[in-house]
């Protein structure tokens, strides 16, 4: 595959009436998963149908596989969309709606059928696949939206909320299907609320913030670029007291807090340095360290940094 | 083509290659009007609003059957001439035309019942996002909705007309065939005008709501609103008032089209007939002004739909 995005935006805006849901968007997104993170109304959907061919931009340009989505509809052939809209065709069973939506592909019957019968077994859903959409939960259903994204085997796929209604069980084979479609040279792009999931997916993102890009990358890289926010470190050790007085001499430090009879959190700039030297010397120093945490080198806590607001108050 | 030595030939041809053509796929129309008919059918009030359709075909053909071997029986039987057999017995076209007319209204009420959720439902629903997810345009999406919408009338009114034609044609004597030949355009296309006007009629009324029960009673209250209206407003003398019926347009049309002369004794029995608007010409413009209308919604519609999204 070549080095050329699947996705990408070149100086994208878009607005609604007075409102500029997206402002001067500047992106490229290759193969694997990438999460796409911001809160309520950020413009991640307008991001997501800008992509789908369906909206356009008011400025900039917006390309799938190369092309423009919504002036040359035959790129949309390379696209598998599960929009976070959960009602659809009630009557029909979920077989037919997938093979429906396949042949709208320019595939015959037939071999809709085959394919939509292949992607629904991907997702697990051989067995129910004959009852109408109407009578099958929430869950199911997403699995279902998601067979009908990656039916036709394109290679760029948009998912909204895929694991919303899923049981834990669900939840935890959706997360498994999007890591592999994401290991198969896809470029799989999943808009989330919930960080923890979008976290067990990759370590990818994307962060908007009124219609702003915020960031984009890593996880952990980015996290390392925020020089001004220290890492804070969680040390469950035998004797705090003597440890804080072991470390204080460390060049990477930047401060020791107390925190119990048992646990001390310090405040580093380097994590890597920290992670690869404290271990080592409370072992020679014969220290036992029973439990080593970073509680902000996650993506919570990047999104905490970057977006302003935790994730209880406008999820992601 | 020979090659000269010692030379690497690096232009192998010359000349014009056509570009290949754009067709449009029917594979992906044809999905979209099955499935239109498919949720339409598992529906019961669907089966219901179909069996007066499949009636009206039966009680016609046994007509027009009838009719014809009644004129072929009596025309043997040398009893009377020509023109007292058809006075008695009526004319083939004004069993088309009668047809036609009946039908038109039997129609309205099934596509009310298929087609009234054309687009609304798929607006209810949120399905557009997925359609147009899809290498589809806006035109394959109408094109398909209106096939889908037009099953009814091409199954309940276009094919019968067709049919009691061959078998009218079939069952005659070929003294009586030789009048039967110039009926079919006449017939098949009063039989398809009718269709393209409660075709794109309800997918245009559909375009504008997101609830298919509200579009069916709307469509056939808005049919008997204005045939009623239009029909008042016309004895009471307004005479432009007769255009605005699309039933009566119709209605004038088809005489215009199938019945030339006066109608027959037995014709004039017909409980569908009735008076007809003054022009033809106007009536062929208003009908014109329906099928535009509903055009224009559903393309409006799918505009919005995109800067709505």
């Amino acid at each position: 595959m070549s080095d050329a995005p699947l996705l990408s935006a070149r100086g994208v805006s878009k607005m609604f009436g007075q409102i500029r849901a997206l402002n001067e968007i500047d992106l490229d997104i290759g193969p694997g998963v990438t999460g796409l993170l911001g809160p309520n109304g950020s413009g991640k959907s307008t991001l997501l149908k800008l992509f789908a061919g369906q909206l356009i931009p008011d400025t900039g340009e917006v390309r799938l596989m190369g092309q423009d989505p919504f002036r040359q509809p035959a790129a949309l052939r390379h696209l598998g969309l599960c929009p976070e809209q959960d009602r659809f065709y009630e009557e029909i069973s979920a077989r037919r709606f997938v093979t429906v939506l396949t042949q709208l592909h320019g595939y015959d019957h037939a071999a809709a059928q085959r394919m939509a019968d292949e992607a629904i077994a991907r997702v697990g859903m051989s067995e129910t696949a004959r009852r109408p959409l109407g009578q099958m939960s929430r869950g199911m259903r997403q699995r279902i939206k998601i067979a009908q994204a990656i039916a036709h085997n394109p290679p760029v796929l948009l998912l909204d909320e895929p694991l919303t209604g899923a049981d834990p069980v669900a939840r935890a084979d959706l997360i498994d299907l999007v890591r592999d479609l994401g290991r198969e040279e896809r470029a799989v792009v999943v808009s989330s609320h919930v960080l923890h999931e979008v976290e067990a997916m990759t370590h990818d993102v994307i962060f908007i913030r009124f219609g702003r890009l915020r960031a984009q990358g890593d996880v952990l890289r980015l996290r390392a670029m925020l020089a001004d926010r220290p890492y804070r470190i969680r040390l469950e050790v035998d004797a705090p007291r003597q440890v804080a007085a072991l470390l204080l001499e460390a060049p990477y430090l930047r401060a020791v807090t107390l925190l119990s009879e048992d646990t001390l959190e310090i405040t580093t700039t380097d994590l890597e340095a920290a992670a690869a030297e404290i271990p080592l010397r409370l072992l020679e120093a014969g220290h036992a360290l029973r439990r080593f945490t970073s509680p902000d080198a996650d993506l919570e806590s990047l999104y905490r940094y970057l977006m302003g607001h935790p994730q209880a108050q406008g999820g992601a | 083509m020979s090659a000269r030595r010692g030379v690497q030939d690096l232009i192998h041809d010359v000349g014009y290659r056509g570009f290949k053509r754009q067709t449009r796929d029917v594979k992906a129309i044809w999905p979209i009007a099955r499935t239109l008919f498919a949720l339409a059918w598992r529906k019961r009030v669907t089966k219901l609003a179909l069996l007066p359709c499949f009636g009206i075909i039966t009680v016609y053909g046994i007509s027009i059957v009838g009719q014809l071997f009644a004129t072929e029986h009596f025309t043997k039987m040398g009893a009377m001439s020509t023109h007292q057999l058809s006075q008695l017995v009526g004319k083939t076209q004004e069993m088309l035309s009668s047809f036609i007319r009946t039908q038109f209204f039997m129609v309205a009420l099934a596509q009310a019942a298929v087609a009234a959720g054309a687009v609304a439902e798929d607006r209810r629903a949120g399905a557009l996002e997925l359609y147009f997810a899809r290498p589809l345009s806006r035109l394959d999406y109408a094109l398909g909705k209106l096939l889908g919408a037009a099953l009814v009338p091409i199954g309940a009114l276009m094919a019968p007309t067709l049919l009691f034609w061959i078998i009218a044609v079939g069952v005659t004597t070929p003294a009586l065939r030789e009048g039967l030949w110039g009926l079919l355009l006449p017939a098949m296309g009063s039989a398809t005008l009718a269709a393209l006007l409660l075709t794109t009629t309800i997918v245009g009324l559909s375009a504008m709501s997101t609830r298919a029960t509200s579009v069916g009673v709307v469509y056939v209250g808005g049919l008997a609103l204005l045939s009623g209206l239009s029909e008042g407003l016309f004895q009471a003398g307004q005479h432009w008032a007769g255009y605005l019926s699309p039933e009566r347009d119709l209605r004038t049309l088809i005489d215009a089209l199938l019945e030339i002369g006066a109608p027959s004794l037995a014709a004039q029995l017909i409980p569908s007939r009735g008076v007809v608007n003054p022009s033809v010409t106007w009536s062929l413009l208003s009908i014109a002004a329906f099928i535009f209308a509903g055009l224009l919604a559903l393309a409006y519609r799918l505009n919005r739909e995109v800067i709505d999204a």
